[in-house]
Formats: C-alpha cells, sequence, structure tokens
C-alpha cells in the first residue's frame, strides 16, 4: 500500500519558521521575550497523498502546530504555503472558503461533535458552507453515502452524537472532513482517545480513505506504534522544536537523536519478546515558560556539553531526507557503536 | 430489556417525574389556575367592570363565588381576569427578556471585545435593586401596562444574559465549535446555529423563574400604584383596593393571594422538571 | 505462593433508570503475596468496577449491590461494618488513580496530605509522621523530598503527582495495592519511570499489587500474570508469556493482534475485531463475546461457556472451543 514517494516531489502543503509565542502583547512578541514559547521555529513540507506524522509527548506544541497549519490559532511568525501559495496574507473570509480543502479530525470524539444535531445534519454542514451543492436534500444524500461508506447503519442517520460509542462518533468525524473532498486533512490524536480493537479498526479506515480520496494527511500523535503503521515521514517534536525528521522506515531503524532514541526505548509494546534496552530519560519536560537556552533538550540530554548549552543546533540533513537538530550526533552514533561492538565482542 | 434501546434518556426521566406526586398535584392546580385565567372571557360569570354598589362588600355566596369588592363588583370575575393579565405581564417579560438575553448573552460569549461592554453594562443594571429600577422607569415613562412589561424586560434581561454568556463561553470551547470553524463557518452560523441550540435549555429554566418573579413583582408594583392602573384588574389591583377593608373582608385578600402563591409554587416545581428532563444527565 | 486476596464470584449491580445493569458478574480470581497481576481489558469491562467493588467505594445505600466474597487474608471484606472498611482502606489497600490532580486534595500540601493518612492509622507525632514522609517520598524518587514535601498539588508537574500519590498510597504500607490506570495520563517518557518504580516497590516492598488497565504493552512488561476481562466476565487468564504467545480466547487473541506495535507490518491492513463492545443490557443467552466473535457457533449463541483449565496450570478460557480439553473450572 505505501508507495516509494521519493521521486515525485509535489509538495502541497509547507509551514516554514512557524512559531508561537502565548501571552504576550503584540507590542512585545519578541525573540525570548518571555511568554509561553509553545512552538519554536518548526518546517515542514507535506507532499501528496503522504501522511505526515507529529510525534512528541505532551506539550511539545505539536497541536498547536496542527491547528496553526489551519490558521485556527494564528502563529506569532512564519509562513504556511498552500500549493506554493502563501495562506498568511489571506482575509477571513477568503480563508474560510480556502478550508474547503483543509479539514481536521479532533482526538476527543466526544465533544467534537455537536450534541443537539443529528450525525447527518452534522456531516451535510460542511457543504451548506461552502455552497458545494445546490440545496439540503443534495448535501444530506451525499452525507448519507459518505456515512455508509464510513460503516454507519443507515437507520442510525437520524440519531443524535452520544447515541454513538467513541470509534463511530470518529468514523462520523472523519466522513463530517472527507466530505468536501480536502487535499489535506490534520488528525490531531484521533485514535488516542479510543478502546484498542477500535483504534484498529479506525486507523484501517484512515488509509483507506486516503486510498481513496486521495487525501494528505498531517498526523498528529503520541504514539509511536500508531505513527510507525499509519505514516511515511515523521517529525519528532520536542518542546516546540522538530528535534528529527525522517522516513518512518529510516527513523525506527536508525534514531539519531538522543530524544527520539530515549522515545522509541520507551515505548511499552504489546509483546513481551519486544525486548528493548532503556534509555532512562531523568528528569522532566521544561517548562515552556522558562524556555531552556541552547539545545531544548540539553537539559536532559546525556550527551550534552557547554556548547549545547549556548547555541542552538541548526537542522542539518545528514542523510537524503533525514533531518536532524543535534550537535554532537556523530560522536554519539561513534560511541554507541563502540557499546555495540563492545557487548556484542 | 431490549426495549430500554428505544427511548431516550429523557423518556425514562419524564417517567421517573411522573411518579412525583407532588409535582403532579402543584402542576395540576397551576393549569387549572391558568386555564380558567386564559379563558376568562368564556368563564367569567359577570363583567369585571360592572359595579354594583348595591351589593358591596358581600360575602362568598352562590351568586358571586368570592364575594364582591368594595365597588360591588364580582371578585370571582375580577380575579380570573387578574389571573390573565398577570399571567400576560409574566409571559411577555420572559419571552422579551429571554429572547434579548439569548442573543446580547451569546454575542458577549463569543466576542471577547463585546463582553466587556455588554456585560459592564449587566453589573451596572444589577446593582440596582428590582424594584426600583422597576419603578423609577414606569415613573419616566408613565404607567401603562405596556411599559410595565417594558420595564420589567429590562431588569430581568441582565440575568439571562449572564447565564447565556457563561454557557456560551463554555461551549466555545468544545471541540465541535473549533471542528465547524476548521469546517469554514462563518461566525454567524457558528453562533446562532451551534451555540444557540445549546444555550436553549438552560436559559428555558431561567425563563420560567423570571415568568414567576415577573409575576410577582407586577402584584407588587400594582400594589404599589405604579403597576398595571386601575381600574384594570390584575392580582396586585385586586389587592392594593383591599387594602383598607382587610380585616372585614378576608375574601378580598384570600383567594387573589391564594391564585398567586400556588401560581408561583406551580412555576417553580414546573421550573425545576423542565430542567430535569432537558438535561437528564445533570442529575 | 501465598493467596493475598481471593474474590469468589464477585457481582455487582447497579441500579439505573433503565433498570439493574450487572457491571462485574462472577468474578473470581486471587492475587498473591508479592505478585503483580494484570487486568486488561476496553472501557466498559468491568475492570474498574472490580477494583472498586473490592475497595467498596460506592455508595451502598441506594445504588449498587454487592454479591460474592472478596477475601483479604482470609477476612471477607464484603461483611465487614463501614467503619472497619474504613481501616481497611489505606492501611491494608491502597490505591492509586489514573488523575492524580483529582485524587489529591488541593488545598494541602503533598507533605500535609501523607501525615493525615499515616496519623489516621498509626498514633505518632506529627513531627515523626512527617520524618516517615519525607522518607515515602524520597522512595518514590521525588527529588529533593525535603523541599517538595511543603509543596501543593498543583505546583508539581504530573509524573511528580504521580509519584506523590504512590507515596501516599504505600504511607501505611499496605499488603495490597490497587493501580488503577496509573500511567494512563501521562507521557511514554514518564510512563516508563512509574512503571519502573511500581516494579521496584513491589520487589523492595513485596506487596501483591493489582495493575488495571487497557494498555497491554504496559501489562506485557510489568506483570507476572494476567486477567483479560470482557462485558463484566473473565475471559482468558494466565501468565503473561501464556497471553501473549499463546493467546486462546478469540477476544485475547483478536486484541493482541489488532495493537500495532513497532514490529508490525506495515504494508497490511491491521487485525481488527469486527463491530463494537455491545452494552451491557445487550448481552444475550450465550456467550458474551459470540455477535464478534468469528468462531462462534450456534452452542455459543445459546448457553454461557465457563472458564476452562488448559494444559498449562493457571491457564483459564472461558470459550467453548477448549470445554473438552480441560475440566470445567467453575462447578455449577
Amino acid at each position: 500500500m505505501k508507495q516509494n514517494k521519493k521521486t515525485e516531489d509535489n509538495v502541497i502543503f509547507e509551514v516554514k519558521n512557524l512559531s508561537k509565542v502565548f501571552g504576550v502583547k503584540k507590542a512585545d512578541r519578541k525573540k525570548g521575550s518571555g511568554g509561553i514559547r509553545a512552538v519554536n521555529d518548526v518546517s515542514f513540507a507535506i507532499r501528496e497523498k503522504e501522511t505526515f506524522a507529529l510525534v512528541g509527548e505532551s506539550g511539545c506544541g505539536k497541536s498547536t502546530t496542527g491547528r496553526m497549519a489551519l490558521r485556527l490559532i494564528e502563529p506569532t511568525e512564519g509562513d504556511i504555503f498552500y500549493h506554493e501559495k502563501s495562506i498568511m496574507q489571506l482575509k477571513s473570509g477568503e480563508m474560510r472558503a480556502l478550508r474547503k480543502n483543509m479539514q481536521m479530525v479532533f482526538q476527543d470524539p466526544y465533544s467534537s461533535l455537536n450534541p443537539r444535531k443529528s450525525i447527518l445534519s452534522i456531516v451535510a454542514e460542511p457543504l451548506l458552507i461552502h455552497n458545494m451543492v445546490e440545496n439540503k436534500k443534495q448535501a444530506e444524500e451525499q452525507a448519507k453515502e459518505l456515512l455508509c461508506r464510513v460503516g454507519i447503519r443507515e437507520d442510525q442517520f437520524d440519531r443524535y452524537p452520544h447515541e454513538f460509542s467513541g470509534g463511530q462518533k470518529q468514523r462520523i468525524s472523519m466522513a463530517r472532513a472527507i466530505i468536501t473532498k480536502p487535499e489535506i486533512i490534520i488528525c490531531d490524536e484521533p485514535v488516542s482517545a479510543l478502546d484498542v480493537s477500535i483504534q484498529a479498526q479506525v486507523l484501517n479506515l484512515l488509509r483507506e480513505l486516503q486510498e481513496e480520496y486521495r487525501v494528505s494527511y498531517l498526523f498528529i500523535s503520541h504514539d509511536m506504534s500508531v505513527v510507525k503503521y499509519i505514516s511515511d515521514r515523521v517529525a519528532v517534536m520536542y518542546l516546540g522544536t522538530i528535534v528529527e525528521e525522517a522516513a518512518t522506515e529510516d527513523l525506527f531503524a536508525n534514531p539519531l537523536h538522543p530524544y527520539t532514541q530515549a522515545l522509541l526505548s520507551a515505548v511499552p509494546e504489546a509483546d513481551p519478546d519486544i525486548k528493548k534496552e532503556r534509555i532512562v530519560l531523568y528528569g522532566e519536560i521544561p517548562s515552556p515558560m522558562n524556555f531552556p537556552s541552547g539545545c531544548p533538550f540539553h537539559t536532559r540530554c546525556a550527551y550534552a556539553t557547554e556548547h549545547c548549552n549556548d547555541f542552538r543546533p541548526a537542522r542539518v540533513e545528514v542523510k537524503e531526507g533525514h533531518f536532524l537538530a543535534c550537535h554532537h550526533w556523530e560522536r554519539i552514533r561513534q560511541s554507541q557503536r563502540k557499546e555495540q561492538e563492545e557487548s556484542h565482542g | 430489556m431490549k426495549k430500554s434501546r428505544k427511548h431516550s434518556d429523557r423518556y425514562f426521566m419524564v417517567k421517573s417525574l411522573m411518579k412525583n406526586k407532588l409535582l403532579l398535584i402543584f402542576a395540576g392546580i397551576t393549569l387549572i389556575i391558568a386555564i380558567a385565567g386564559i379563558l376568562a372571557p368564556v368563564i367569567a360569570p359577570c363583567d369585571p367592570y360592572l359595579e354594583e354598589p348595591v351589593n358591596r362588600l358581600m360575602a362568598p355566596c352562590k351568586e358571586h363565588l368570592f364575594g364582591t369588592d368594595i365597588y360591588g363588583r364580582d371578585v370571582f370575575s375580577r380575579v380570573l381576569y387578574g389571573v390573565r393579565l398577570s399571567l400576560l405581564v409574566g409571559v411577555m417579560t420572559a419571552l422579551i427578556s429571554t429572547a434579548v438575553g439569548i442573543i446580547l448573552g451569546l454575542l458577549a460569549g463569543y466576542f471577547r471585545i463585546m463582553d466587556a461592554v455588554i456585560m459592564r453594562i449587566c453589573e451596572a443594571l444589577s446593582t440596582i435593586p428590582v424594584y426600583l429600577m422597576a419603578i423609577t422607569l414606569i415613573t419616566l415613562w408613565g404607567v401603562s401596562t405596556k411599559n410595565v412589561i417594558i420595564s420589567m424586560a429590562i431588569v430581568y434581561a441582565p440575568l439571562v444574559i449572564t447565564v447565556t454568556r457563561g454557557v456560551a463561553m463554555s461551549i466555545r470551547e468544545q471541540t465541535y465549535i473549533e471542528a465547524i470553524r476548521a469546517a469554514g463557518a462563518s461566525w454567524s452560523r457558528i453562533v446562532f446555529g451551534h451555540m444557540l441550540p445549546n444555550v436553549i435549555s438552560p436559559v428555558i429554566v431561567q425563563m420560567t423563574y423570571i415568568f414567576a418573579s415577573a409575576m410577582l413583582v407586577e402584584a407588587a408594583l400594582s400594589f404599589l400604584g405604579a403597576g398595571i392602573p386601575l381600574p384594570e384588574p390584575s392580582l396586585g389591583n385586586i389587592l392594593n383596593e383591599a387594602r383598607n377593608v382587610i380585616f372585614s373582608s378576608w375574601w378580598l385578600v384570600v383567594f387573589p393571594g391564594l391564585c398567586l402563591i400556588f401560581i408561583m409554587l406551580g412555576i417553580n416545581v414546573l421550573g425545576d422538571a423542565i430542567r430535569d428532563v432537558l438535561d437528564p444527565l445533570s442529575n | 505462593m501465598e493467596n493475598l486476596l481471593k474474590v469468589k464470584e464477585l457481582k455487582t449491580s447497579f441500579q439505573t433508570l433503565r433498570g439493574e445493569v450487572t457491571a462485574v458478574d462472577g468474578v473470581s480470581f486471587e492475587v498473591k503475596k508479592g505478585e503483580i497481576l494484570g487486568i486488561v481489558g476496553e472501557s466498559g469491562c468491568g475492570k474498574s468496577v472490580t477494583s472498586q467493588s473490592i475497595m467498596r467505594l460506592y455508595n451502598e445505600k441506594e445504588l449498587v449491590k454487592y454479591e460474592g466474597e472478596v477475601l483479604l487474608e482470609g477476612n471477607n471484606l464484603l461483611k465487614l461494618s463501614e467503619k472497619e472498611m474504613r481501616s481497611v482502606r489505606g492501611n491494608d489497600i491502597a490505591m492509586i488513580f489514573q488523575d492524580a490532580l483529582s485524587s489529591l486534595n488541593p488545598v494541602f500540601t503533598i507533605g500535609n496530605q501523607i501525615v493525615e493518612a499515616i496519623r489516621l492509622h498509626e498514633k505518632i507525632s506529627k513531627k515523626e509522621a512527617k520524618k516517615r514522609a519525607v522518607e515515602l517520598l524520597r522512595l518514590t524518587g521525588i527529588p529533593i523530598p525535603e523541599k517538595r514535601v511543603d509543596a501543593y498539588p498543583h505546583e508539581l508537574s504530573g509524573g511528580m503527582r504521580q509519584r506523590a500519590m504512590i507515596a501516599l498510597a504505600l504511607s501505611c504500607q499496605p499488603k495490597l495495592l490497587i493501580a488503577d490506570e496509573p500511567t494512563t495520563a501521562l507521557d511514554v517518557t514518564i510512563q516508563a519511570q512509574i512503571m519502573d518504580l511500581i516494579v521496584e516497590l513491589n520487589q523492595k516492598m513485596g506487596m501483591g499489587i493489582m495493575l488495571i488497565t487497557h494498555d497491554l504493552g504496559v501489562v506485557a512488561h510489568t506483570c507476572q500474570r494476567v486477567i483479560v476481562m470482557y462485558l463484566g466476565q473473565i475471559v482468558e487468564e494466565g501468565m503473561v508469556d501464556e497471553i501473549f504467545k499463546n493467546p486462546s480466547h478469540p477476544y485475547t487473541k483478536g486484541l493482541i493482534k489488532s495493537v500495532p506495535t513497532t514490529n508490525t507490518d506495515v504494508s497490511r491492513k491491521l487485525y481488527t475485531i469486527k463491530g463494537v463492545v455491545p452494552l451491557l443490557s445487550e448481552a444475550g443467552e450465550g456467550c458474551r463475546f459470540c455477535n464478534r466473535c468469528e468462531m462462534a457457533t450456534e452452542k455459543c449463541r445459546t448457553s454461557k461457556p465457563h472458564l476452562y483449565s488448559m494444559k498449562n496450570e493457571g491457564h483459564r478460557v472461558r470459550c467453548f472451543l477448549y470445554e473438552k480439553g480441560g475440566d470445567c473450572h467453575e462447578a455449577k
């Protein structure tokens, strides 16, 4: 199912140097002038029919990034491109019209559907908002078709959200997002509130819809196993910055940033056979309110030096398509290789 | 067991309310009084304005169920018309203040800038005691039924605004509002299409309260002479006219008073029941 | 190993608007001294109700009815008076919850709450109790415990709060610790720290732990024995390796297959269990899983399977597929 997309490089969506500082007045929104630095200089591009994942722990800014991509939250700095055109300058009306091409699916299936509307009208509404149909009846026809497609029974169309289970609600949310045939859907932790057996159903549905509608996903998640399964490329976020970005296979086989390594080693796998050398991270994520100087990870990094303390590592391409923000990755890799050899020998 | 799926939670709530005898009794009495009031022109045995000086201050008897007043008018008919007018004032006040309150409350709850302006005005208004405010407005505009309703609507609108705004602010933070915004909806669709249906049920509960207390305030205003102009019968007017003869003619006070008490109780009990039915989960 | 807790045919039913609902239906298991027992299942399977029933945390006057026996070292907890039960809670059995912020009282410092808990069950001075509190915080890996003891819950991060709650739970050296989704609200790196701590405490203090979770990954790496629940019943029970390598109940099999691991083949579709978990009130006559089961036969729809013992000791499965393999475990 997965295709090699190295050759075709049709980027449809791109963010450049996106930053968000909360709680500071417009006048003094300069770098380092206090406030909560939720997202710090984030750039990535999403190609056609690709799943691009943003992973990280809570508070790392991945959800804020997702919302900024749709301008649901206004970025403090940076630019967003849709088909190579900046959307930052668009007026609110133009932005609204553009949203039919960019939709969103939210984490909490319980609060993301209006409890006072039938699911049919919820799914049909985006068509009416964007005048994509002539009348309400037509919108409902299309909504019915799509609801059937995502696996909701016909006799349930007039029911209200609270009569559905979490997984069904998430299917309804998917239908609402895809009904305008968008080019990109931002999925903010779409399966993390679901039970394990339901999670698999929704993940399969996401993939099937991608095939049918040729849609790209920006998939935001904290669950490494899910990300491994669903995405083509992954960016790991820590404290508002992307520390490593690579093709999924590459990242999981060959993580280079010490944070990615620790994160991967901490994932509890539902298989007692997978025995991992756990890299224990001491301490906790620093508060974004007093953002550390230099490399954001240096307070918890086992390899940190003075240099990391003072200078922010630049984003470098260490291998084709594999980006990294670490001063010492080469040194780290060498020392890890040596350790491995020693333990084997 | 299978049956349970077909019915909503609301159905079960109504069913359990039906078992509440006290509720049913009060609701029944209130309903009878209200219907009698609404049908006053049909039911009333006499013209409420017809003065028969010969029959002044007659105790209740066959011809005059509730007796007659100092001008010899039939108290039963006057009470019926009084209930009718009081209900009208209550309903109109509740409707107007709710309509105004919901719109302003939603706007305040959605737009932060409007919030500051609207809420400051509301706070200022609510510092003035209800009666003082109503009397002032009526004195300014002159005594008439219309002015009584309008001034009371102004007094009660801040109540609805505050409730609506509170609910609206919590709804604004819900993901489904963000979801519809992400789908490209305009603010008017968000506010009136999605937030409005969600604020209705708490506001309806508030409305029953306004309905009841507006009737009470109207009675008090009429009693003080600042309400419905005489000789039109309202429950307050009847009491007002009776105040000099309270000790000799008890029926002038007891019957309109009882009506008022029962309507108050009934509406309050009903308001609670409505809340339970509309929001089964809050219980 | 000796049994610490023995639950026999526990049945918990609630009175709701729609009539009686039996959330836990005939659950029997035991926790041995010093072992970590995992209870897994999806939401609504009754795993939390089971633990709350053991602690008798529901308002018994109106809503809930318990049947069966909960024996803590031979002492039936369901027969105790409310007053006797209070001394069991916290003293013999302690509990930690998913949401540490709402389980700690926001207006008292961490230290205050631990001191109060200690002094509730033991007669020692405040000063001594506070000393003990600092020790407990140190034990749970909170840095600079002398200082943190005077912190309020909101001043601590999520992971620290969870540690503080564990310290509070350990304050009276309970024989049994019930951990209800202790790491669900935490990040993976913090989750790993907390699970390590729980295992370490288990080894150090030798208490029995009941770990209730929906996360198969957590179970795979911390528990010795596992119970899988579905719709208020135990469907499978066995040692961890047994459950993960040789899952026998179709539900357990499906559950394990549907969770992606980093070893999962990404080119294939994920295995899914069809349908959704039905409502308790919709459970039919037969096996509760029959509507979602690929192996279901007519028999499954009409009669109830018991827990059957498998070849390996302690491995029990509630499925007719294994009816002949072992002898019926429940004498009914």
